[in-house]
Order: structure tokens, then sequence, then C-alpha cells
């Protein structure tokens, strides 16, 4: 009974219809990913952050796939309800345990189904597995290389370790948002703690450096260093192992920059596409499905998305000082910058709200608890939603 | 078409519960169901002193005007609602999900994604068939509700009709001791009435109990065997149909070759033996028998 609950509610999830949707979605997805991977975090002035296609794509697919099994799963219910099957159930010999493990079964049976080609289809999109990945802004490669103050020729192979640190050189005008591919090596007799700690200094021509010293992180994978700052002169990244460790193997294209900040009108278009997008998906969603619960579901779920993103900006600005520093005070374009700045962590609230690791690495000692929180807890209330949604499914079996 | 060895005597589907032995298949006493509003306002009295008992072979009609409170006995009787007084019983024992009921809902809103077969196999396995038991009863449902030839469309596209055949099909699918068909005449042509009462008739002839309600009266007319009159939630006239549409001293003669002569002399006779004749009128078809002969029994398409 149970495999036939379940197949029954792959074939209502999936037969028809939302084949196409979901085939939508997947590009939309795609070029969602492709677009915004290396757009920048507003506001966390020197909060270094990491970030990778990778991992956004992944955290947008299981974004995708939780939000997948809520509306999946309200449509089941509804379903169900809607069509008097709890009536055909209850003069069977069927009981509620088993029609609530069978209806689950077939939710994550379709959501797997649904997911696998739409992650591939998005994959493919994003441009998973070019070597640089399309980005609204401009890849520049430092303009010199030095590994323990001797310069390294093109073709050749540094490595950077504690006490030979690795310096970037960038032209002029170059913003320094940053991408570092990390290939750590262990010294034979080393006890590699399997986390990369580092210091980066950042070394301006003219003007004071700063140095950071984020969280220890997993290696194989990239370093994103957002600064938010396009200094006019030119400036120098340097990177140390802050341990003896493990040393960092590095050629000439280990770091690129980010150039060409993405200007404010393209991002505050981009973002506000995207709420658009996400109000689209979910109007299309309860059209196509035929959810006859007027536009209501739809409202709501733009709605909650965007309370969601104001929440994070609004607690990562209270974080970052921004505010109470009151750089802002006065200044006429506050509001627009407000915008923005919820806008643009709206792009980034898809990554961020899949990311169960420590989510903002900022500099040491600067460890953002609530952003880590919010994570697991959207999580968890999503979580606890479809269940709670499918318990509603299950219960009314009779009425009384 | 092939029936199921056992009939009455068979405990029904695997899975299904056949309840005590000797036990009618319906027995209610005395229900009642009150429907309130919030805090116990607007309290409507949709169900008032209900009893029923529905024998084994029988074919129990229940009729009455809208809003009369069929549909809420049917549920109170299959456990769906909880009454408000009174108590029901299936085979001697409480409504449970787990006896040998067959019901075919006033509305059969099933999605129209499925196809009719995978609407039937889904419905079987749930009511506990399974393997070529389950195969076998699906394609026999379909064949004689005249549903073969669109088994494998969405019910989507199918008409009111269909759906119809499609919901008596799903309640007659386990081999039921009891059926519970809620308005199982509606949206059917006659040839459509025509198959489900020949397969109520069969299903009773096999020692089913069978309890109908609808409006269609010349339909319940033909194959009920005891009929139940409710209006305003109460039993306004019950028991056999003989009892409950005879009229006393009243008897219908139908005679065939006759002259007039003939047949004025069949009113002398009856005159004669103190009788009066009430009515005399020309036999003629009736127009579902003609419906049936022109257009005979075809297996539906679309309509």
């Amino acid at each position: 009974m149970i495999v036939a609950l379940a197949r029954d509610a792959v074939r209502l999830l999936l037969r028809g219809r939302p084949v196409f949707l979901l085939l939508a979605v997947a590009l939309v997805c795609g070029l969602f990913v492709r677009a915004t991977r290396d757009v920048g975090v507003a506001r966390l002035k020197g909060a270094v952050l990491p970030g990778a296609a990778l991992e956004t794509l992944a955290s947008t697919v299981f974004l995708l796939a939780v939000a997948w099994g809520v509306v999946a799963g309200l449509l089941l219910a509804h379903e169900d309800r809607a069509s008097g099957f709890f009536t055909h159930l209850a003069v069977r010999p069927v009981g509620r345990a088993t029609v609530a493990i069978g209806r689950l079964a077939g939710l994550f049976l379709a959501t797997v189904l649904a997911l696998v080609p739409l992650g591939a289809i998005v994959a493919l999109v994003a441009g998973l597995g070019e070597r640089d990945l399309p980005t609204l802004r401009e890849r520049v490669r430092p303009t010199t290389v030095e590994v323990g103050g001797a310069p390294l020729e093109a073709g050749a192979i540094g490595h950077v370790a504690r006490g030979s640190p690795g310096r970037f050189v960038f032209a002029p005008g170059t913003r320094a948002d940053a991408t570092l591919r990390l290939r750590p090596k262990i010294p034979i007799g080393a006890a590699f703690s399997g986390r990369i700690a580092l210091r980066v200094d950042y070394q301006p021509v003219s003007g004071a450096s700063r140095t950071w010293e984020p969280e220890p992180f997993r290696p194989l994978r990239e370093l994103v260093l957002h600064f938010d700052e396009a200094p006019g002169a030119g400036y120098a990244l340097v990177v140390e192992p802050r341990d003896d460790t493990f040393v960092l193997e590095v050629d000439r294209e280990a770091l690129t920059a980010i150039g060409g900040t993405a200007p404010l009108a393209v991002e505050l278009v981009l973002a506000s596409l995207l709420v658009l997008g996400a109000g689209w998906i979910a109007a299309a969603l309860a059209f196509f499905f035929g959810v006859g619960l007027s536009a209501g579901p739809a409202s709501l779920a733009a709605a909650f998305v965007a309370l969601v993103a104001m929440g994070r900006a609004a607690v990562l600005d209270i974080v970052a000082g921004i505010g109470a520093t009151g750089a802002d005070g006065g200044d006429p374009s506050a509001f627009l910058r407000w915008v923005r700045s919820t806008l643009t962590h709206l792009v980034r609230l898809v990554p961020d709200l899949a990311r169960f690791n420590p989510a903002a690495r900022l500099g040491e000692g600067e460890a953002l608890p609530a952003a880590d929180l919010l994570a697991p807890a959207v999580a968890l209330l999503v979580t606890v939603g479809a269940v709670g949604l499918l318990t509603i499914a299950v219960l009314p079996f009779k009425e009384r | 078409m092939s029936r199921r060895a056992g009939g009455a005597d068979s405990g029904g589907a695997d899975g299904y519960d056949s309840g005590m032995d000797g036990a009618p298949p319906i027995e209610a006493e005395g229900l009642g169901k009150v429907w309130s509003g919030p805090l116990g306002s607007r309290r409507v009295e949709a169900l008032a002193d209900f009893s029923l008992r529905v024998a084994p072979g029988s074919v129990h009609g229940m009729v009455g005007p809208n809003g009369s409170g069929k549909t809420t006995a049917i549920r109170c009787l299959l456990g769906l609602l909880r009454p408000t007084r009174g108590t029901a019983r299936l085979f001697g024992r409480p409504p449970a999900a787990a006896l040998a009921v067959g019901y075919a809902p006033e509305r059969f809103d099933l999605a129209g994604k499925r196809t009719g077969r995978e609407t039937l196999r889904l419905l079987g396995r749930l009511s506990g068939l399974e393997g070529r038991a389950l195969d076998d009863a699906v394609a026999r449902e379909l064949d004689r509700l005249a549903l073969a030839a669109s088994a494998d469309r969405p019910i989507g596209g199918y008409s009111k009709g269909m759906v119809r055949r499609l919901s008596i099909a799903a309640a007659l699918l386990a081999d039921p001791r009891l059926l519970v068909l809620d308005e199982p005449f509606d949206g059917l042509d006659p040839i459509g009435n025509q198959a489900v009462r020949d397969e109520v008739e069969a299903r009773a002839a096999d020692g089913v109990a069978v309890l109908l309600s609808t409006h269609a009266l010349a339909d319940l007319e033909a194959v009920a065997t005891h009929l139940t009159i409710v209006h305003a939630g109460r039993v306004l006239a019950q028991g056999t149909a003989d009892e409950v549409l005879g009229v006393r001293g009243r008897c219908e003669l139908v005679v065939e070759g006759l002259s007039d002569d003939g047949l004025a002399a069949v009113r002398a006779a009856v005159a004669g033996a103190g009788g009066r004749t009430v009515e005399t009128r020309p036999a003629r078809e009736s127009l579902v028998d003609l419906f049936r002969r022109r257009v005979g029994r075809g297996e539906e398409g679309t309509e």
C-alpha cells in the first residue's frame, strides 16, 4: 500500500505540466547562478566571505529542493483533501500511518526525480566546469606575483608557506574583490588539521594596510575576498598561512581580482527581477498545478522571501556596524542604499539559506552568530512547515 | 461476465473484515446529527431519530428531497461522520475502515491526472487486492461498467457519466458484502443506468446488501426491495417496496390481444366481481426501452 501511495503521489506531482515548469525553473536558476555568483555582498566592509560557483549551485539546488518539497506537499495535501481521497481511504482497510508514510515517500521520490535533472540543467546553464565562469564583472589578473619575496614566472609553481607569503600585486583601479584558488600541500611530517588558516594583508599603494584572519576553512574550495573598496591606486594582497601544517601551491592565476563593479542600477534591476521572478514562479506553480486557493499562497510566498531578505539585511547591517556608525546619517541616498542593500541581500539569500557550515566568515573575533543561526533556523521552520502540512493532510480522515 | 465466486458467503477481498457472522450489514438505531456553529450557535438538526436495518441480499433505496439528510445518514452509517445521537453498526461492529464496504460517494473528484485504470488499481490496492487478483478485478469492473476503451485516458477527459461509472466500479472492485451508492444514477444515460441496475441486482442476488440513495425514482423503483423516505432529517416511511408503495385494494392487470369488445367484456367482469376499472390506456413502449433498443448497449467514448 505504501508503494502504491508513493507511486500515486509521484504521478500526481510530476505528470503533465510540471515537467515543463521545472525545465523553465531550471533555466531561470541556472541563469541566476551564472549571473550572481560573483555579485559582491555590499556593506560588509572588510569582511571575508567564502563563496564558489559550486557552493552557490549546490545551495541553490538545495533551496529549490526545500521549496519544491513544501510546494509539492501543499499541493498534494490540497489535492487529497479537495478530491475526497480521504473518504475513499476511510472506507478501506488502510491506516493513517500507512497513508502518511506513503505520501511522504512519494513526495521525497518526486523531489529527487524532479531535482536531479533540474540540478543538471542548472549546472549546465550556470557554466559549471568552465574554467572561468562568466560573471557580471571582469576578471583581472595580478600584474606581479611574488612568493617569499621572489617573482613567480609565468607557468611556474610556487609554494606559499608560513614565513614565505604570496604577494599578488594589482594595477590601479582594480576592485579589490578577489578569488583565491587553493591547492594545499601537506609537508612530510606535518599534522594537517584539515583546515586552512590564513592571514590576508591588504596593502594599498597609499593609505594604511589592513589585515584579516578569517576563520579556518576547508581546503579544495575557493576563497572569495570581498572588500567593497575600489582603490584608485594600485594595491597588493599578501596571503600567508597561519601555521606550518600546510603550504599553498599557487601559480600566477591562483589569485584573480574582480574588476569593474556592477553598477548599482544593474544590481538593482537584477534583484528586482529576482523578486518579480520569485513571485512569478510561485504564481506559475499555483496556476499550473491548479491550486484552488486563488492567488493567496503565491502572494504570500513572494512576500515571505522578501521579508526574509529584509530581515537578513537588517541583521547583517547591524552586525557590520552600519547605522551604528552614523556613516549614512543625513545622506539623501541612504534610503536608496538601504533598498540596494535589501535587494542585494535577496540575491545572496539563496546560497545563505542552505549553508549549514559557518556562514559568513568575518575576520577572527568577528563571528556572525546571527547569520550562522539563520540558515538552520529557516531550514528548521521550512521542515516543520512541510511536516505540518502533511500532518494536516493526513489527519482529516473523518469529519467530526 | 464472470462473477467472483463466493458471493454473500465470502469474506470479501483480502484485508477486508467480514464482521460478525449473522449480523446485519447495516443496523442503525436512533441516529441523530446536529451541526453547530461556533460556540454552539446556529444549530441545524440534519438527522433525527434515524433507524435503518439492511439485510443481506436486499436493495434498500433511500429517497428524499435535497437536503433531507440522506448523505448525512450514509456518512454516519459508514463512520465518516460521528453521529450526535444513536448508534450504527456494520456487520455487528462499529463502523471501521476495515469492514467490507464498497462506497461510491455522491462526488467523485479524484485527480484528473490519473487514468481510469490507475485510479482503480490504486483504490483496489488500498482495498487489499494485489497481484493477479487486482489485475483481474480492475479488468472485470472496467468491462462491466463499459469503461475498458477509456481505461487508459486521464479521468480529466471523462464525461460526467463515465466518472460516475468509474466511481461505482471502484466501489465494486473488492467484492464488498455491503454496497453503499450515493446518487449512482446521476449523470448516466439510460444504457449506463441499466448497467448499474443490472450490477446492483446481480450483486443483491449474490447476497450483497445494497443501500442506494438517489433522486432517480424510476430506476430505484425498478431495483429496490426496501425503501426509506426521508424528509427534513426524519424517516417518513420505511419498509419493503410493496409495503411503502402498495395501494390497498388496488391491483394492475396487463393484457394483450384484446379487441374493443373483449376489453368491454373484461370491464364488465371486473364490475361483476364488485371492482371498478379506474383507468384503461393503450400500452406503449417506455422511452427508456426504446432508447436501449435503438441505441443499444455500446461502449461509451466521449460525451
